[in-house]
């Protein structure tokens, strides 16, 4: 190949390059190709890995390592019986509930079912930049764009992806990821926020004069439409005043995402009847990371301008009438 | 032959996911497009390159098009440079690997900026430094195993 030709060639392929990219991105007829050979290749040969150290580890854990497992029975069975005991005091409140709720006439969704999902991988690969991780189920299955994912501890994150029998699930964590809450105790609302892996969450949007306590439990609002309400999120760790008039929450989150196995999906029974809810991913304004460009900021300190401004005056109009 | 090549490619695309299972961040997937350039087999190399972009950009969570591009840069960095280097030196491999890394962290870059996401750029610093090194040594590997497999007597 001669340099001219590798010119045309180079050129050649940047024209292909914008015009695929620009076509995707108005149609996502690529996405959805990739998506599907992409992640059904690879979660076709994970699952295969798993089920060979699933094997392995089942043989070594059945057969071989038996130690300490009457000491364990025995703390299981304690554990059991006081699970038991909760579990009557609670089917008696939830009896209560209804009855309330009937006499109320209070709607209530509560049919979200549960599908059990096992993880099969973390970030694969030098294009996966979000918080992640693949799903052995796939859209065949019930895991669609948007589903809610939950484990025992409370919430962990949404599918993002969804190819016939894989798929790839966005983390709370991650930048992009946020969700409608509101706090258990003062029952006060707000968006709560990714900051990446290992960080904690940022719930905003709450004013400055609302009350949030730390310790508190913060649980899904359902308000926006993507989660059922009452899932808890996570605790308040931190309250502080921003500089935008609003209240810098940190939370952290219930669930311990390095130790997740498997995990639940939520399939909401109104689905085809509802309105979409919001974007798996959230794009976060720049201003967020650099708080000085924060519009929010900019009006506060025109408020701030006017109302010296609006003093200023007052306190001339009092001098000359005095 | 053609039977054994396929199964080759197909243990290839195992070990590079396999490895991509335990490294997340690196493309194990390049090394393989270069040995495919350096044959010179346009088939091959169109059928290895597009199952590569689409196992890669499938289970990447960019919208499609970030890879497409990482990898023609690597052809098109590989056609003007052979013109100064023997292409199968472990130079020409170390300088191209180099040269992608860096394309990788600048394509990644400026597709986020323009995709309106938010990308960690230290971590994306550090797993373009572990491309440099990786690549090189994952293209050594197969490539030996391929002049092996070429060198294998026909019935």
């Amino acid at each position: 190949m001669n340099a001219r030709r590798l010119i045309v060639v180079s050129v050649l392929l940047f024209l292909f390059f914008l015009g695929i990219y620009t076509w995707n991105e108005r149609t996502n007829k690529l996405d959805a190709i990739s998506t599907n050979v992409g992640i059904e290749v690879v979660g076709f040969f994970v699952r295969s890995v798993v089920y060979v150290q699933t094997t392995i580890s089942d043989f070594w854990n059945n057969y071989v390592s038996l130690v300490s497992v009457n000491e364990e029975n025995e703390e299981l069975k304690e554990e059991l019986f006081q699970i038991k005991r909760e579990l009557s005091f609670a089917k008696e409140e939830k009896a209560e509930l209804d009855r309330l709720r009937k006499l109320l006439s209070i709607e209530y969704v509560s049919d979200w079912k549960t599908v059990g999902v096992r993880i099969l991988a973390w970030r694969l690969g030098a294009n996966d930049f979000f918080d992640s991780f693949v799903l052995s189920k796939g859209f065949f299955s019930g895991s669609k764009v948007g589903t809610p994912i939950i484990n025992a501890d409370g919430l962990v994150g949404r599918v993002l992806k969804a190819g016939p029998y894989t798929s790839i699930a966005l983390l709370l964590t991650d930048s992009g990821s946020s969700v409608s809450v509101i706090t258990e105790k003062g029952r006060v609302s707000g968006i709560v926020q990714g900051n990446g892996h290992n960080q904690y969450l940022s719930m905003r949007f709450v004013k400055q004069n609302e009350e949030v306590k730390i310790g508190e439990l913060v649980i899904t609002s359902g308000l926006d439409l993507s989660f059922p309400k009452g899932i808890p999120v996570g605790e308040v760790v931190s309250v502080e005043l921003s500089a935008n008039s609003m209240l810098d929450i940190k939370v952290k989150p219930l669930v311990v995402f390095d130790k997740l196995e498997e995990v639940l999906l939520l399939q909401n029974p109104f689905e085809h009847i509802l309105p979409e809810g919001s974007p798996v991913y959230s794009p976060r304004p720049n201003n967020l990371f650099s708080p000085m460009q924060s519009p929010l900021l900019v009006r506060a300190e025109e408020n701030e301008n006017f109302e010296k401004a609006f003093d200023e005056q007052a306190n001339k109009s009092a001098n000359g009438a005095n | 032959m053609k039977v054994l090549n396929v199964f080759w490619w197909l243990a290839y695309v195992c070990i590079a996911i396999f490895l991509q299972l335990f490294i997340s961040g690196v493309d194990f997937f390049l090394p393989g497009i270069i040995v495919a350039l350096q044959e010179k087999k346009i088939t091959q190399f169109g059928v290895v390159f597009l199952l590569f972009v689409l196992i890669q950009e499938g289970i990447g969570t960019m919208p499609f098009g970030n890879v497409f591009l990482w990898y023609s840069l690597a052809i098109i960095f590989f056609y003007s440079w052979r013109w100064f280097f023997e292409i199968e030196s472990f130079t020409f491999i170390l300088l191209l690997s180099a040269a992608l890394a860096v394309s990788h962290y600048f394509i990644i870059s400026v597709l986020a900026e323009i995709q309106d996401i938010y990308i960690n750029y230290k971590s994306l610093q550090d797993e373009s430094v572990y491309q440099m090194f990786l690549t090189p040594i994952m293209w050594h590997t197969a490539n030996y195993l391929r002049r092996g497999f070429r060198y294998v007597p026909q019935d």
